[in-house]
């Protein structure tokens, strides 16, 4: 990493187009990310000039999705010239590096995890700008009978469903629904499990026993047992989908959080924050939770993954959401019927699952290795 | 280690106990009527009602529990709504095929997983280290129903509508002709029926094991015993496959424990795509139907195949690590 | 790679390879048929039986009815070779000699008796006793081979009762009502029929095999030595399988399918016929807006049958008037089905007191409230689409529907209790008895009754005064006559919308002599199946 002084050349190309001055200054690791993301969010408006004017007349939706467009580009602006500036000396970093900068440093490193981290957000991306990326709408029927199990050609790059509507606007809309659902299942389920596993740790013998106990009975039961079970009973709607997602996940995170809490509390701080008087949720909140949060960052990423998946087994199984909904478990379902015939409904919403879930995989494995103090 | 065995065992049984009486009462609470398979509008209420008295589902919770738990302990598992035969006998059918399935994919994703591992680890950060973990991760990341929607799509219905010369059979366990074949004719024909629905199972599984055996071989091989066996002048080969591996091995089998009860339920999509006769669509149609009978017995056993499989895991890894001590 | 490794290699590969040798599947065959659906079968027993394949297995299969259907849907002697009907209030039924339970003891009027006391008692709960024989009151055995049956009122189409199997008495006797329905013979049947029961793995298949002592009178031994009735849940796999040869007959076929099996011609026939099932949406004439029959006859018109037809069901059904088929007899022609008019739906909702007062593209009432429902599915392929095409068609006239699409015991439950707005799902039609129908789901009597049929909570004076009559009727000219009226009241009040009668759908390899399908039923010649040399 160098502080000398560089040209000015490199700046002014950023100021243009960001990521350009990374490139001239040899770090295409960033700089190859932030152009393709620059050139992309500008070649929205070229090619979909008409949605792009539309959006702040239409729904929620579409202005959401015009903000997402303008704010966007100017963040990476920002950031692209604040790198590169810190980069060449000429502004300082904000501040000394804490354990989180230096495992930043450390992710960078990696590649494949690099990778991973751009997918996703090419993905909140591409679902808060849906409305001005789908060609088709992903719920109306127009003709039925005409559309219907059309293959893949340039009118429908990913062919249409059985009600003749384009599949690949369904997918892009059903990005937000399988994020919204992996997002917030997981945070509740590694809340709930830090939680949990905090109290267990941290207080031992009865309290240890029972929380484990607890655990225990809802590890003993299959899992897709249980979920089919409780959506069954219960109508199948988001918050449902999310509260039972969320509260059957969390046994992973408390067995670690529990493991490295057990360790913590022989440690020398802690017990000087006790003999110092300091209440016990004031050691847990503001000494011992801290020091835990790495693993369970990575437990929670590598859990999204398995949200996104368990909740598309739901949807095959038909307890998903309601249509005309579309979500990408649903999807592969209805592809199942018409295998032969309408290969495509089956294969590209999979795909797409595929895609998201090894993105995650790969940034919680990155962050699992960026973290580990061993390895160091 | 036997008294911990014991203590374990011991303490499980109100574990299980928890469980069953948690499904009654789930099941209990939800909507839906085991008679409605009576579906034909044209069976006047009162039938439903007699039907009901038959089933004893009249009676109040706490009668039904007490009865249901006395018999369930007893061995008496009680009819299925749906099917009139007892609950045991479909146990007794459907679980030979379940294990049939995971027990060769337990087998497999042994092999596969470890081989493919250990193969990374003495390759490691070459071409063929990054493609296999590659490969890895992309079947890790595959939710299990669509890959087996893809084999069979593949292997099997584009297969046979391409020509190809070995195309799978979509379905079943075994073909209509099976009984007039010879021995290896049987074989031959149930290998056929197994491979895609094990290969399914195995794959997404193997892979997670082929990333655990490879962190578990690379840290052992730095190890100053395996430097210690390499400078006393071994071949490589029996540096790896005598010392490494057995070392390595003993994290990756509590893993196995582990992955067990998954092997049961994860069966579930493939039982129902491939059209297995096995556990799995027997619990998830029974909860459907609300079969309570079936239900209950069959995630009693499901519960119980947990609890063993921690069991087994723990109980392996204390045999194969001298260091650990129970008591 | 190590020696031992290698030979497992080498040895798995020969096991594959001697496995797959050529389209081994085809030679399944010589002289068993192979047929296939989705479903696995309930018990073999006619006294507790209610699943409908299982039903047409025993009575053209396994077991002999009293009587069958001809060509033209009438009855014709079966086990009875001849009856006498006395007057209104009783029938004598005359058996034949010549059948025999598969165990060699004879069939007499004695089981006929048993199975109909059975049946007739409460505790065994029976779907034939409750709702099949509903009128008819009590058995007598006159002699071995006469059986007596009296009426407890006079009714319509009185043989039409009579279409199920006698079940042997000698090996359900001892067996208590309400136990019958676990008896272990349901699931390994001794029957009379032209089949023998030989196995049953449960969620597999089920092998039959020829009865060769089956009388000459009834057609003879079986054409095929053995049919196997295998159990394939996945639609795709199904039609695969027919392909290739691996069964040679596929009862469960999809509309989307259809398009491949034409294309396949020479390997494959496709069979569609009318079917006896109609789909319709039951509005709960209890709630507003349903009470108003402006609104239902708005949403009907709003509704485009012919669409969802020749979308959805690719052209395989016939837009639906009532709940009489239009295959039967007793079915009125020339009545014009409500016809798909978007404006005068407009109009009817407008008078009704729903307009767009915000603009908003929906319609609302004079409070303000959205002309907004939940419509309510269980789940399966054909529902799920449905609902989905009718909340976009009634979208364009401004109503707003949430669909719900959910599981079948919690879809049945709501609408069993009557906590539904709408719901779209189906009424099959167990025999050829016209009238039972529409007392279950239309005559007010029933609207009260908690779980009865009647769940849209329909009190319509013409309507039950139609039934009554319909019920009752003996003459076929005036019922025809009261069906018809009958029929026209149904479109103009709505009560519930019929939207179509399904075609059956099964497809048969081309090797399969022998094959034909009408409404009596798939398994309506199994008796004549046989493999055709290639």
């Amino acid at each position: 990493m160098s502080e000398r002084r560089a040209g000015a050349a490199p700046v002014i190309a950023s100021a243009l187009m960001p990521g350009l001055g990374h490139l001239l200054g040899g770090v295409p690791g960033t700089g190859v990310p932030l152009l393709v993301g620059w050139l992309s969010f500008l070649a929205i408006p070229v090619f979909a000039w008409d949605r792009v004017r539309a959006a702040p007349l239409g729904s929620l939706d579409d202005r959401i999705a015009l903000i997402t467009l303008v704010v966007v580009p100017l963040l990476i602006w920002a950031a692209s010239m604040r790198s590169l500036l810190v980069r060449q000396g000429r502004a300082r970093a904000r501040h000394t590096e804490s354990q989180w900068d230096i495992a930043m440093r450390r992710l960078r490193r990696k590649p494949l995890a690099m990778a991973g981290l751009w997918v996703i957000a090419a993905l909140y991306a591409v679902a808060l700008l849906a409305p001005l990326l789908a060609p088709h709408d992903p719920i109306a029927q127009t003709d039925i009978v005409r559309l219907s199990y059309r293959p893949p050609s340039g009118e429908f790059p990913l062919g249409t469903d059985r009600f003749g509507r384009d599949v690949l606007s369904r997918i892009l809309y059903g990005a937000r629904i399988s994020l919204a659902i992996g997002f917030v299942a997981t945070a509740i389920s590694v809340t709930v499990g830090t939680a949990i596993g905090a109290l267990a740790g941290y207080f031992g013998r009865f309290v240890d026993s029972a929380l484990m106990r607890f655990t225990d009975v809802v590890l003993a039961f299959p899992r897709l047992i249980l979920l089919i079970l409780i959506v069954a009973l219960f109508q199948p709607s988001l918050t449902v989908i999310i509260l039972v997602l969320g509260l059957t996940q969390w046994p992973a995170t408390t067995r670690i959080v529990r493991g490295e809490v057990l360790s913590l509390r022989e440690r020398e701080f802690v017990q000087a924050a006790r003999a110092l008087g300091f209440r016990h949720t004031r050691v847990i909140v503001r000494h011992v939770l801290p020091n835990v949060i790495a693993p369970v960052i990575v437990t929670a990423t590598l859990g999204i993954g398995n949200t996104i998946v368990l909740e598309a087994g739901l949807a095959f199984l038909g307890l998903g959401l309601q249509p005309p909904t579309p979500t990408w478990g649903e999807m592969v379902n209805a592809g199942r019927e018409n295998l032969l015939g309408a290969w495509w409904l089956a294969t590209f919403p999979g795909l797409t699952i595929v895609t998201v879930v090894l993105a995650f995989n790969v940034l919680g494995d990155g962050l699992r290795d960026a973290l580990d103090p061993r390895l160091r | 280690m036997s008294a911990y065995i014991l203590r374990r065992l011991l303490g499980a049984v109100p574990l299980l106990l928890g469980i069953a009486t948690l499904v009654f009462f789930v099941l209990d609470l939800a909507p839906g009527d085991p008679t409605a398979f009576y579906f034909s509008p044209n069976v006047p209420p009162e039938v439903l009602e007699q039907l009901r008295i038959n089933y004893g589902l009249d009676q109040p919770v706490h009668v039904r529990y007490v009865k249901w738990m006395s018999e369930f302990f007893t061995g008496n598992f009680g009819f299925s709504f749906g099917k009139g035969r007892p609950v045991a006998d479909i146990l007794i059918e459907t679980l030979p095929n379940t294990l049939i399935l995971t027990g060769t994919s337990l087998i497999l994703v042994f092999v596969v997983g470890v081989a493919v591992g250990v193969w990374q680890a003495v390759r490691q950060n070459t071409l063929a280290d990054g493609l296999l973990g590659g490969v890895s991760l992309f079947f890790y990341s595959m939710p299990s129903f669509w890959l087996a929607l893809m084999l069979v799509l593949l292997f099997s219905l584009k297969a046979h509508q391409w020509g190809w010369p070995v195309a799978f059979p979509p379905t079943g366990m075994t073909s209509v002709d099976y009984d007039a074949l010879g021995f290896f004719g049987r074989l031959g024909d149930r290998a056929m029926h197994l491979a895609l629905p094990a290969a399914t199972l195995t794959l997404a599984l193997a892979a997670g094991i082929a990333r655990y055996a490879r962190g578990q071989m690379l840290e052992v091989v730095r190890q100053d015993y395996v430097r210690t066996a390499r400078a006393k002048g071994l071949p490589e080969h029996t540096v790896i496959l005598k010392h490494a591996l057995r070392n390595s091995l003993i994290p990756v089998i509590t893993l196995l424990g582990l992955y067990l009860p998954y092997l049961f339920s994860g069966a579930v999509f493939v039982e129902y795509i491939f059209g297995w006769p096995g556990m799995g669509r027997v619990i998830v149609d029974g909860i459907l139907q609300r079969d309570y009978p079936v239900v209950m017995a069959t995630s009693f056993l499901f519960a119980v195949m947990v609890v063993l499989g921690n069991l087994l895991a723990d109980v392996l890894y204390a045999v194969a690590d001298p260091r650990i001590r129970y008591e | 790679m190590h020696l031992c490794a290698r030979t497992a290699l080498t040895a798995a590969l020969a096991a594959l390879l001697a496995a797959c040798g050529g389209d081994r599947q085809s030679n399944v065959g010589g002289a068993t048929v192979v047929a296939a659906l989705r479903s696995d079968f309930s018990g073999f027993n006619t006294i507790t039986n209610s699943a409908q394949y299982t039903n047409e297995v025993m009575n053209y299969a396994l077991f002999t009815p009293l009587v069958q259907y001809d060509d033209n849907l009438q009855v014709r002697p079966w086990l009875a070779e001849s009856w006498e009907l006395l007057g209104d209030t009783a029938v004598v039924f005359h058996l034949r000699a010549d059948v025999h339970w598969h165990d060699g003891r004879p069939l007499t009027a004695a089981d006929v008796k048993f199975t109909f006391d059975m049946a007739k008692t409460p505790e065994t709960a029976s779907l034939l006793g409750s709702a099949f024989l509903s009128d008819v009151a009590a058995a007598e055995v006159l002699d071995s081979l006469t059986i007596h049956f009296s009426f407890a009122r006079p009714h319509a189409q009185a043989l039409e009762d009579f279409w199920w199997a006698p079940m042997p008495q000698h090996l359900l006797e001892g067996i208590a009502p309400a136990e019958l329905r676990n008896a272990p013979f349901n699931r390994a049947p001794v029957g009379s029929g032209p089949f023998r029961f030989v196995e049953w793995r449960a969620n597999e298949r089920v092998v039959l095999e020829r009865n060769p002592d089956f009388p000459e009178g009834l057609g003879g031994p079986a054409a095929a030595q053995r049919i196997v009735l295998r159990i394939v849940p996945e639609v795709s796999t199904l039609l695969t399988e027919l392909f290739t040869g691996g069964i040679h007959v596929d009862i469960d076929v999809m509309p989307d399918q259809t398009a491949s099996i034409e294309q396949r011609s020479g390997d494959a026939r496709l069979h569609a016929f009318p079917g006896r099932t109609v789909y319709y949406i039951g509005w709960n004439n209890a709630r507003a807006p349903f009470d108003d029959a402006r609104v239902r006859r708005a949403l009907a018109q709003a509704v485009n049958r012919q669409e969802i037809i020749d979308a959805l069901l690719k052209g395989h059904g016939v837009i639906s008037t009532s709940t009489i088929p239009p295959w039967h007899p007793l079915h009125p022609g020339n009545i014009e089905p409500l016809a798909y008019d978007t404006a005068a739906a407009a109009t009817l909702l407008s008078a009704a007191g729903w307009t767009d007062r915000n603009g908003d593209g929906m319609r609302e009432n004079a409070g303000g409230q959205p002309l907004r429902f939940v419509l309510l599915a269980s789940d399966d392929p054909l529902r799920r689409s449905v609902v989905e095409v009718v909340q976009a068609q009634l979208r364009r006239v401004g109503v707003q529907v949430d669909v719900r699409v959910i599981e079948f015991q919690t879809m049945l439950q709501q609408h069993r209790n009557r906590e539904f707005d709408a719901v779209f799902t189906n009424w099959v039609i167990d025999n050829f008895q016209v009238a039972s129908s529409p007392f279950s789901l239309l005559h007010s009597s029933q609207a009260d009754v908690p779980r009865s049929a009647n769940r849209s909570s329909v009190r319509d004076q013409r309507l039950d005064a139609l039934i009554d009559a319909g019920r009752s009727a003996t003459d076929p000219s005036e019922q025809r006559r009261i069906w018809r009226e009958f029929t026209e009241v149904l479109q103009e009040e709505q009560p519930l919308t019929f939207l179509f009668w399904i075609e059956e759908l099964a497809a048969s390899s081309q090797r399969l002599d022998g094959v034909s399908m009408d409404p009596r039923g798939e398994f309506m010649t199994i008796h004549d199946w046989s493999l055709g040399a290639r």
